[in-house]
């Protein structure tokens, strides 16, 4: 590609990190430069995927300071509720503009269509920025809260500004809180870099899963399969659909493990998005392992004011349903992605009946179940979330249609089985039960290395992963959200 | 709904800290190792025009840091990696085997030599007439767009539109020509070819090639200067001679329009290049540059599939979204159908076969195209042919190119062999007496008809039809030569010659009007009628005009004529203009009136 731009696993990017980290611990002292210097590099960040689109960034974040400002002055409820509701529309609607038009067109046309008249909205192509939804999600939630009088209120307008941009977690996540970052910019810089091993533990583990898991699935089996699964036997479409379920994970979770790490050694923590998803023994707990401070804020902006679980038990299932059908849709202007929300709605709503049905049948809902329980449902869960990935992944519901029935073949003679892609996949799920002790031995070691020895550690971790990584590392996948 | 853990996991132990000083010693320890490794890479990547836009102080920087890297030792390190690397990949492979054996893996040997694997789907279905060879097995290699949606559409077209055709397609994301480091696409080609043995191949290349390259001896060539449009050209003939070495033959999609017009800019240079040396080596170079702009010229935002309107390209502006893929995918089988035989599954589809002739009459090579009906080449039954001729600044290809499937659809129809010959781009179907090599009258006569003849199962019915000039051509060649043609059609015609008297082409070919009068006359259509007014007689003509076309007055004017010297004839005026709109939809009146006219004894 001829457009260059700042991904985290690149050369390129390590020496704007490391520069950026360099004069940000010299500037420590002077607290108000170090947020200029860091608000500069995390804008000079995003320009360099697109500079046109920098101004959107800053334009969002503008407005929704203003809002928020006029609504803390602000007493009248009426006049409370009018503004928070006109800030939401803002990023609601922007996020629209460039995630839905298509899809809107496309409905709004093949319905007037079945009405018999033409509606021909013209098509219009309309780039999508690089994590818009991740800062207007942010933007909405520091709205609400404001609105809700819980927000953590920024000192500055910097501080605010640097709050929706700071570059680790601006293109793919976390969603922050305005009490989880805020704070942590408002107050003094740490004299000290904040747990060392814990950041260099985090980026070990976010490179390794992208660059050389993730990558080795990409490239050898998953978008082939998922492009012209006609060409594929049942057994090798199987496989793609584990496959595909393992990627996401790496790919997401690496990018993650990447941003707080990286926020770490910039002396900023910022939450955790993923705890292990695919040791998950329901649905329910499944999200909350995955994307969590996204299925958080699903909870805290969707799911509770449309009433949550307050209202009839009948009204908490629709708007379980309601909640991940807008999840579906916000991944994009795709039918496909509305079936994926619209299952995994339903999905909760029976696992939440099947809990209502026992406490109605006088058994405690969370009482521990046998060994056999907890391995059929880690089963049934796994085997859910990925299978609904199928159209997730599709590029529409025709290939959807076509993955299904290449499945229902039941053939098995096809190109080969790549070892490699079993492999990484199997070790993937494997990863979710046993990674966190590996995980904390890992800080445990790093902890007690003197400090002599710390830059030769880094260089040979770094020298591991540029030997083991996959040739060509594909752009993140939640980029494109 | 899920609940949040309250107790953060890191904020339940003590914490660790670190000073600044040591954790950025650390870190750039550890940067500059990782670049005196990775220098080769920084270097190809600077080369790449990608990172610092090839600036030369970067350029001669990352060279430093390659000597740098040699000089710690860090080169042979890499060496060791490489030697380790290649030897997991060749244990992959080896496993790989090992699993495809134990299960029966469709293996290249099952086909077998091509006599003895095809023998028995040969002896099924008779070959067609005349019987180059029929097309196969096809693979579609390239970058991410043979990878991605373009590759899936393309090969999901071939597989179900034509008949015992298996479609293999390898494409891979961010490789190049330029970079035989990323992936060696000969060697890779090469083992594709032995693996597959296909008889045509489609690549599509040139993406991610307009970048420095390094060659052979280590030394860099930058885009744009000639020394790198020779390499290029070197390697594109180096990969169509590999293909046609092994049998194949070679189609080189050329490079869309991408939305970023620096980026486009460099894919025009790319696409020539990949044209001039794809031609120069005997393969088949197909531009998709015109099927992916709008009306005036720029990036095409939305295709047209069945009806369906959407987004032609993916949100990055250089790859296709699926629909978009589709849409290509169309018009490239069309186009590939002009280069090598292949037969829809739809009977109801002729086959179309290109025939070349060298023409003594126009001193060079010229092709043609023929429709031939599936069925009545099958049975071996002759059918009447019908030839359909193109106007001003066309080819053989035009009708093809505007028309492909509708001819198909109406040879098959009508149970007509359609023939497109070379008109080329002003012959205006006559034997020009001032300049050579411009005797397309004779051409079509003496040459193409013959070897008609000598090829495809016809009888000796025939119709002669065209468009604008081809509507001009074909009724003077009709009126021309009395007993050859039964039925002869305009649509749109520029019936009378001597009103194209300022026309610099026919001035060129037939002298100025004023002095050379009689020449003009003697090959215009409304000055032949009174001479040949018994063959005007003998055989039924269909004339039609658009009412908005200019020509429309001229055609009224021959239309009267006609009456006036008691010719019999058809002429209908209805909406249009002289375009092919008018003609698309003119094709099937046309097809239809030569074929009941030819019928009738």
């Amino acid at each position: 590609m001829p457009t260059f731009a700042v991904s985290f696993p690149t050369i390129e990017f390590t020496f704007f990190f490391v520069l950026t980290a360099t004069i940000s611990w010299l500037l420590r002292r002077h607290r108000t430069s170090q947020k200029v210097f860091l608000l500069v590099a995390s804008y000079f960040f995003y320009a360099k995927w697109d500079l046109r689109l920098l101004s959107l960034l800053a334009g969002v974040s503008l407005v929704d300071w203003a809002f928020a400002e006029v609504l803390v002055r602000l007493r009248a409820p009426a006049a409370r509720r009018a503004v928070a509701f006109l800030g939401i529309t803002f990023n609601v609607g922007v996020l629209c503009v460039f995630k839905l038009y298509d899809f809107f067109r496309a409905s709004v046309s093949s319905f007037a269509g079945f009405l018999g008249l033409s509606a021909h909205l013209p098509i219009l192509e309309i780039l999508l920025p690089v994590g818009i939804s991740f800062y207007t999600f942010q933007g909405i939630a520091y709205l609400v809260d404001t609105y809700r009088g819980t927000a953590y209120r920024p000192r500055s307008l910097l501080d605010f500004l640097l709050f929706m941009a700071f570059f680790p977690k601006l293109l793919a996540g976390p969603i922050c809180r305005s009490h989880e970052l805020l704070p942590q910019i408002g107050g003094e810089s740490p004299e000290n870099v904040p747990d060392p091993s814990r950041a260099i533990a985090l980026i070990t583990s976010g490179l390794f899963k992208k660059m050389v898991l993730a990558s080795l699935l990409a490239t050898h089996l998953v978008d082939d399969a998922f492009g012209l699964p006609a060409s594929y036997s049942s057994l090798e479409l199987l496989i793609a659909v584990y496959a595909y379920t393992a990627q996401i994970y790496l790919d997401f979770s690496g990018y993650t493990d990447l941003a707080r790490g990286l926020a770490l050694l910039l002396g900023f923590e910022i939450p955790e998005n993923f705890r292990y998803p695919y040791a998950a023994t329901n649905i329910g707990e499944y999200w909350n392992r995955w994307h969590i401070t996204f299925s958080t804020w699903l909870r805290d902006y969707i799911y509770f004011p449309l009433g949550g679980s307050r209202r009839s038990k009948s009204r908490t299932y629709l708007n379980l349903i309601l909640t991940f059908l807008v999840c579906g849709i916000w991944h994009g202007s795709q039918w496909t992605y509305v079936i994926w929300g619209l299952a995994h709605g339903v999905g909760l709503a029976v696992f939440k009946l099947s809990l209502d049905l026992r406490r109605a049948w006088g058994l405690d809902p969370y009482r521990r179940r046998s060994w056999a329980w907890a391995v059929a449902g880690w089963f049934v869960t796994l085997n859910f979330c990925a299978f609904v990935r199928i159209p997730f992944k599709s590029a529409d519901l025709e290939v959807t249609g076509e993955f299904f029935r290449g499945l229902a073949q039941l053939t098995a003679r096809g190109h080969g089985i790549d070892p490699v892609v079993v492999g990484v996949t199997v070790l993937t799920i494997a990863m979710n039960f046993v990674g966190r002790p590996i995980f904390e031995a890992f800080v445990r070691g790093h902890a007690r290395l003197p400090a002599l020895a710390r830059p030769l550690a880094w260089a040979t971790i770094g020298l591991v992963m540029l030997t083991i990584k996959t040739r060509d590392v594909a752009p993140y996948i939640y980029f494109g959200f | 709904m899920p609940q949040r853990s309250t107790g953060h996991p890191d904020q339940r132990r003590p914490r660790e800290f670190a000073s600044p000083i040591s954790v950025l010693i650390a870190l750039w320890f550890s940067t500059i190792v990782l670049s005196l490794y990775g220098a080769p890479e920084i270097r190809a990547r600077i080369v790449q025009d990608s990172w610092l836009g090839a600036r030369p102080w970067a350029l001669s920087a990352a060279t430093w840091l390659v000597r740098a890297a040699e000089l710690t030792g860090f080169g042979e390190g890499h060496g060791y990696v490489d030697a380790l690397s290649a030897r997991a990949k060749s244990d992959v492979v080896w496993l790989k085997r090992g699993l495809a054996e134990g299960t029966p893996a469709p293996s290249p040997e099952a086909s077998g030599s091509a006599a003895s694997g095809q023998a028995p789907v040969a002896a099924e279905r008779p070959p067609l007439l005349p019987s180059p060879a029929e097309v196969r097995r096809l693979l579609l290699i390239g970058e991410s767009s043979i990878q991605l949606n373009l590759g899936a559409e393309l090969e999901r077209h071939f597989r179900s539109f034509y008949r015992d055709l298996k479609v293999t397609r390898f494409g891979k994301l961010s490789t190049s020509l330029a970079r035989p480091d990323v992936l060696d696409w000969p060697a890779k080609t090469r083992a594709l070819l032995d693996e597959f043995h296909p008889d045509l191949v489609i690549g599509n290349f040139g993406g991610n090639d307009a970048q420095g390259m390094v060659l052979s001896g280590g030394r860099i060539v930058k885009y744009g200067t000639p020394e790198w449009d020779e390499e290029y050209g070197a390697r594109v003939r180096a990969l169509v001679d590999l293909v046609r070495s092994h049998g194949a033959q070679m189609v080189m999609l050329g490079m869309p329009i991408m939305r970023d017009p620096v980026f486009s800019n460099r894919l025009v240079h790319v696409n020539q290049l990949t044209q001039d040396f794809t031609e120069a080596a005997g393969g088949v170079f197909l531009s998709s540059w015109d099927l992916s702009i709008d009306r005036a010229g720029g990036y095409r935002t939305a295709a047209d599939v069945d009806g369906v309107t959407g987004l032609m390209r993916d949100t990055d502006g250089v790859h296709y979204t699926r629909l978009g893929g589709e849409y290509i995918a169309r018009r490239v089988s069309e186009r590939v159908e002009r280069h090598a035989l292949l037969v829809p599954k739809d009977p109801a589809l002729a086959v179309s076969f290109r025939r070349e002739v060298a023409s003594r009459a126009l001193g060079r090579t010229v092709s043609y195209l023929a429709y031939v009906p599936q069925l009545s080449a099958a049975e071996g039954k002759r059918l009447p042919v019908l030839f359909l001729l193109h106007g001003v600044d066309g080819s053989f290809a035009d009708w093809s190119e505007h028309a492909h499937r509708e001819l198909e659809r109406a040879s098959s129809r009508r149970q007509l062999i359609i023939v497109t010959p070379e008109g080329g781009k002003n012959g205006w179907y006559l034997d020009s007496p001032r300049i050579a090599n411009s005797r397309y009258e004779t051409h079509l006569v003496e040459e193409v008809l013959p070897d008609v003849e000598a090829h495809f199962p016809v009888d000796k019915r025939r119709g002669i039809a065209g468009n604008s000039a081809g509507g001009h051509g074909a009724l003077t060649l009709a009126l021309k030569h009395p007993g050859l043609f039964d039925t002869a059609s305009s649509m749109s015609g520029v019936l009378d010659l001597t009103a194209a008297k300022d026309h610099p082409a026919i001035v060129e070919k037939l002298g100025p009007y004023s002095e050379f009068r009689a020449s003009w006359e003697d090959n215009s259509a409304l000055h032949l009628l009174a001479k040949h007014r018994e063959e005007a007689r003998r055989i039924p003509l269909l004339i039609t005009i658009g009412a908005s076309d200019r020509w429309a007055r001229v055609n009224r004017a021959f239309a009267a004529e006609l009456t006036d010297l008691g010719i019999q004839h058809t002429f209908e005026e209805r909406e249009g203009g002289h375009d092919w709109n008018f003609w698309v939809s003119e094709l099937a009146t046309h097809t239809a009136w030569h074929a009941a006219k030819l019928a009738a004894p």
